[in-house]
């Protein structure tokens, strides 16, 4: 066992390194302009040269929310300023190892889950049948799954790329990574209040975040005695106080932030900015195109309906996956992803790494193959047909748009293929059942 | 910007006996803020001149000034030669000063040298000094109270209307209020330069033609009937390389003193100039310049307007010992003249001295001698912009600034007023000299443009480049004008320079009360191309995008709300179905007893008809 850990440190420690040296833009200049000037990893919420136009206002004395320019919070803006004065060598090397950190930290997020997982089925499926009892997670998954998604996360090229352009998304995803790994420390107090503020403090970064509220109080009702979770009055007890300490953080942080920058102008800056989507600057999203082409006097309806939208999944996945909580912040993630205005690689590439944990539902599921192939072609065409329109000049913004409808409904056959196979697997170890013939959606 | 001060004396002087012989002055009203109480002393005033500068072998300045003055009040119910409805606007908005240009084509200093006065950037550009809402001053009108913004928009769109230009299309999405260029030009009262008080816009893509030319020469005194207005020939003037149209109106003092001048003595000008820069000369005159005002206006001078006070033509005959000095005038001038400021000669002619003219007509025409060397007026500061890049996802603009001074550096007030839509980052601002002074405003979509003003010195003889990068974005479908691919127009640069020695002005007349010149040049307006939509696909991309979320929408929506169960069992539990069952069995039953008909096991089959098959 010692050995094995051995190994499995080592590999750690090499594929650290690796992913660091990847993300180093010194390594390949080159690339890093490229990965850059790409709209799929730089978008307004959370593009360098924004950042740094941000920073340099701030040093000149201009409030940075005064022009339409700067989208990043003020804490964010403070942060940059102190790291941007600390030299170009601290900048380039800050961001790589913030990435390692995120990887080490759903390394660690990846083990306790899967070693949560398989205490909890070994006391739910107790007897099941041999054909069954494949579908459960089993022991070599310990050592396994967590350094599989440590790899996936450290040579993403999702990830790697947004890393290099020096994106924000690599701070969300830090902030993620840490609420999910405190979460999973179970019962912990301090870990219980750290999840929580992770929560808040991702969600002061990137505003759709707030929707995981359900999902995380859920799962940290997990660690709670059943004893407690069967009477009505702790449960809600539970509720008001994960609320306060989530609401009292993120109301915190945002009257401080008015209290640095003197005045409100950051919140239309950046909450209004998340929400109304007024940059139409193309991206991988949804929103770009269909706000371009939009008619004037529903442009405010379609923006009300399509936040309502996004918002809409969040209670509803939460209660259906009320016993497999992580999963469901896991859908929740894609969805965000999916419907948030500004979505780059950078999250794309960050829930893709959590794919492993549940890699016991990739037999289950159907359209594998489809989602691949469609999601491969929409990263090949979009620098292609970017190029076409942007720089040729011979194609049109419609072929961009067309790559960008591929690419969207990639991740939604993914996310509906993947909560199916939940689905199905949850019934199979329920009912004892080897197929899945005679079952119907009623 | 008097000519001369030998003119503004002499206009003074006239003025003065005029009011006297006329018995008008009254007793001096107290300066205290009652503007009713304001006696007018002053009677309005008109001179037209015209100033013709030979610019090289080709070209020929041509400046058309014609000077309006009014005595100030805070009411213009009647005026005499003062334009009644530029009065209005006046009073009006509560404006202090008006400036407005329309210019088609480009002024090329770096070829033609620096032209007389009025340099203007392309298409229409418009600045205006507001009164500040102060009742305390004997001038302010009730407008005052408005915001600056309102008094703003009114303005402009007053000035559309007057001018057949669309200035309505000025908003606060391309003005800006100027940190330091743009200062007023006339008289200045405590609390009145302020730079929320002053708006700045320009309008790249305005065209300029007779539409704008016929209301413009409306409003002169005279009208186009007579005086030097007659020789204003639309179809000559607009087939120029350069024309520009101008109105500059600001508070003057009848007497010299700027710092003090008494409320009685204050005067409204209106200052109206047409610029043209003509070719002249035929194909054979290769290296000749040979010019007469019939030949380049087709039309001929009877007289000056008998309403002007003076009416005077200057030819420009450059500094002593050039070659210009040569230049063959016929008719012989009333009287040559020496500039102090900067020792050009000019060839006077008088219109309202009959001895001019040498027939019934005025006909005037000037030979060059037989070469002109070229570059005869090297300008001191020359610039070029440009935008850098390709495609339509960014790009730089670029501005190269040339001192060719061999001795003294230059210190340049330089202003950008970029366009919205261009995303400038401002952290890639690029000057190869050292910044002295700056000020940023970074745009706000739709309602403020990018407003960088620097200031900096370029060393002599040397050439230092400006550079910002920008981002293109899309813009709503509707945002785009009909000929979306033609670009968008990015306003010129405006660079104010104060050049110290009157060698170094060159045609550049002094600005009164000022040791040395100032110099505004405008740069190149740019063309950038946006990104554009296909305009064809509102309904399509409305469709295919909730197409695409009704995707996730539906799967979702089924898998939160319903649940995997085998079959008939569980979902027969369900108390709908139940109740669907039972009232099913009731009417069955009901119905059998009343066709008192027996149906053996009709309830049973009626709960199996019911029951959900897979």
């Amino acid at each position: 066992m010692d050995r094995r850990g051995a190994v499995q440190a080592a590999t750690l420690v090499v594929m650290g390194a690796i992913g660091f040296t990847l993300r180093l833009p010194s390594l390949s200049p080159g690339v890093q302009r490229f990965v850059e000037d790409r709209v799929e990893f730089s978008v307004p919420t959370n593009a360098w040269r924004r950042a740094a136009e941000g920073v340099f206002l701030h040093e000149s004395g201009v409030d940075p929310y005064e022009g339409d320019m700067y989208h990043e919070t003020p804490l964010c803006l403070i942060f940059l300023t102190k790291a941007k004065s600390l030299g170009e060598t601290f900048l380039n090397r800050l961001f790589p190892a913030c990435d390692i950190l995120t990887a080490i930290c759903l390394y660690f997020f990846a083990k306790n889950l899967v070693e949560a997982m398989i205490i909890q089925q070994r006391k739910d499926y107790a007897s099941l049948k041999p054909k069954v009892q494949l579908l459960l997670t089993p022991f070599e998954d310990i050592p396994k799954v967590p350094l599989a998604v440590f790899i996936w996360y450290i040579l993403n090229p999702f990830v790697i790329g947004s890393c290099m352009a020096k994106t924000t998304s690599v701070f969300t995803n830090l902030l993620l990574a840490a609420m999910l790994l405190f979460t999973s420390f179970g019962s912990n107090p301090v870990a219980r209040v750290a999840s929580l503020v992770f929560l808040a403090l991702a969600s002061y970064q990137t505003l759709y975040l707030f929707l995981l509220f359900p999902a995380l109080h859920l799962y940290l009702m997990t660690s709670v005695p059943d004893k407690q979770r069967s009477r009505l009055w702790y449960e809600l007890g539970h509720l008001v106080v994960n609320l306060g300490i989530f609401g009292v953080t993120l109301s915190g942080l945002v009257i401080f932030s008015s209290m640095i920058m003197g005045s409100w102008t950051f919140l239309r800056g950046v909450y209004v900015f998340a929400v109304s989507s007024p940059d139409l600057t193309p991206n991988i999203g949804l929103f770009w195109y269909f706000f371009t082409e939009m008619f004037e006097q529903f442009r405010t309806f379609f923006v009300c309906t399509f936040f309502m939208n996004v918002c809409l999944y969040a209670i509803p996945v939460a209660t259906k996956l009320r016993h497999d909580p992580p999963f469901a912040i896991f859908v929740l993630l894609i969805l965000i992803t999916i419907f948030k205005p500004y979505p780059s690689y950078g999250d794309v590439g960050f829930y893709m790494s959590l794919f492993p944990i549940w890699r016991r539902l990739e037999p289950l599921m159907k359209q594998t193959l489809i989602v691949s192939v469609m999601l491969l072609i929409a990263v090949v065409l979009f620098p292609v047909l970017w190029k076409l329109w942007i720089i040729a000049g011979s194609a049109n913004s419609n072929f961009f748009y067309a790559i960008t409808l591929v690419f969207i409904a990639s991740q939604v056959f993914f996310v509906c293929d993947v909560t199916l196979a939940h689905e199905k697997r949850q019934w199979q170890l329920k009912n004892n059942a080897e197929t899945l013939e005679a079952i119907h959606l009623d | 910007m008097e000519p001369s001060n030998f003119r503004r004396k002499n206009v003074g002087l006239r003025l003065l006996a005029i009011l006297m012989c006329c018995g008008r002055w009254t007793e001096c009203a107290a300066s205290s803020g009652d503007s009713s109480s304001v006696q007018h002393l002053l009677a309005d005033s008109f001179r037209e001149e015209l100033l013709i500068t030979p610019l090289d072998t080709e070209h020929l300045h041509l400046q058309f000034k014609f000077t309006i003055t009014t005595p100030r009040r805070a009411h213009y119910g009647h005026v005499d030669l003062f334009p009644k409805s530029v009065a209005d606007v006046m009073e009006k908005h509560a404006l202090e000063e008006l400036h407005l240009v329309l210019t088609q084509g480009l002024y090329r200093h770096r070829q033609w040298g620096y032209a007389a006065e009025a340099w203007a950037p392309t298409g229409a550009q418009v600045y205006a000094w507001f009164s500040p809402d102060d009742t305390s001053t004997p001038f302010s009108s009730a407008a005052s109270q408005h915001s600056v913004d309102q008094r703003w928009k009114g303005l402009t769109n007053s000035l559309a209307g007057l001018f057949c230009a669309t200035l309505n299309d000025v908003t606060n999405a391309k003005s800006i209020s100027p940190v330091w260029q743009f200062r007023p030009q006339g008289l200045t009262r405590a609390g009145s330069v302020n730079n929320s008080l002053v708006r700045y816009s320009t309008l790249p893509r305005e065209n300029v033609c007779t539409e704008n030319l016929t209301p413009w020469k409306k409003l002169l005194p005279c009208g186009e009937q007579s005086g030097l207005a007659r020789l204003l020939n639309a179809i000559k003037l607009l087939s120029s390389h350069y024309f520009s149209l101008a109105l500059n109106v600001r508070p003057v003092c009848n007497n010299d003193n700027r710092k003090s001048c008494a409320v009685e003595e204050q005067l409204l000008q209106a200052t109206f100039t047409a610029t043209a820069v003509i070719q002249p000369g035929s194909v054979q005159d290769f290296n000749k310049l040979h010019w007469s005002l019939k030949d380049i206006f087709e039309v001929e001078l009877e007289r000056g307007c008998p309403l002007a006070d003076q009416s005077l033509i200057y030819v420009d005959q450059g500094l002593p010992g050039s070659p210009m000095q040569e230049m063959a005038l016929q008719p012989f001038p009333s009287f040559t003249m020496a500039l102090p400021e900067n020792n050009h000669r000019l060839a006077v002619y008088d219109l309202a001295n009959s001895t001019t003219f040498n027939g019934p007509k005025f006909t005037l025409s000037g030979k060059s001698p037989s070469t002109v060397q070229p570059g005869l007026h090297e300008p001191l500061l020359t610039t070029h912009r440009f935008v850098a890049g390709y495609g339509q996802h960014k790009g730089a603009i670029k501005c190269r600034l040339e001192n060719h001074d061999p001795t003294s550096a230059l210190r340049v007030q330089y202003l950008e007023v970029l366009p919205w839509f261009l995303r400038v980052y401002l952290h890639t601002l690029r000057l190869s000299v050292p910044i002295l002074r700056s000020h940023f405003r970074p745009a706000r979509d739709r309602i403020a443009p990018h407003h960088i003003e620097l200031l900096f010195d370029i060393p002599s003889a040397s050439s230092i480049e400006f550079a910002v990068e920008f981002d293109l974005t899309l813009l709503k479908w509707t945002e785009y004008p009909p000929d979306a691919h033609r670009g968008f127009d990015v306003p010129p640069a405006v660079v104010a320079v104060m050049l110290k020695s009157p060698e170094q002005c060159s045609h550049v007349t002094m600005m009164p009360g000022f040791d040395s010149c100032f110099l505004r040049l405008y740069t190149e307006a740019l063309l950038v191309n946006l990104p554009t939509p296909d305009f064809s696909m509102p309904y399509n991309v409305i469709c295919m995008t909730c197409t695409v979320l009704a995707l996730a929408f539906g799967p979702i929506h089924a898998y939160t709300s319903k649940s995997l169960v085998v079959g008939e069992k569980e979902s027969a539990q369900r108390p709908l179905v139940k109740l669907k069952n039972k009232v099913k069995a009731l009417i069955a039953k009901w119905k059998a007893r009343r066709t008192r008909v027996a149906v053996p096991d009709s309830t049973s089959s009626a709960e199996q008809d019911s029951s959900p098959t897979s």
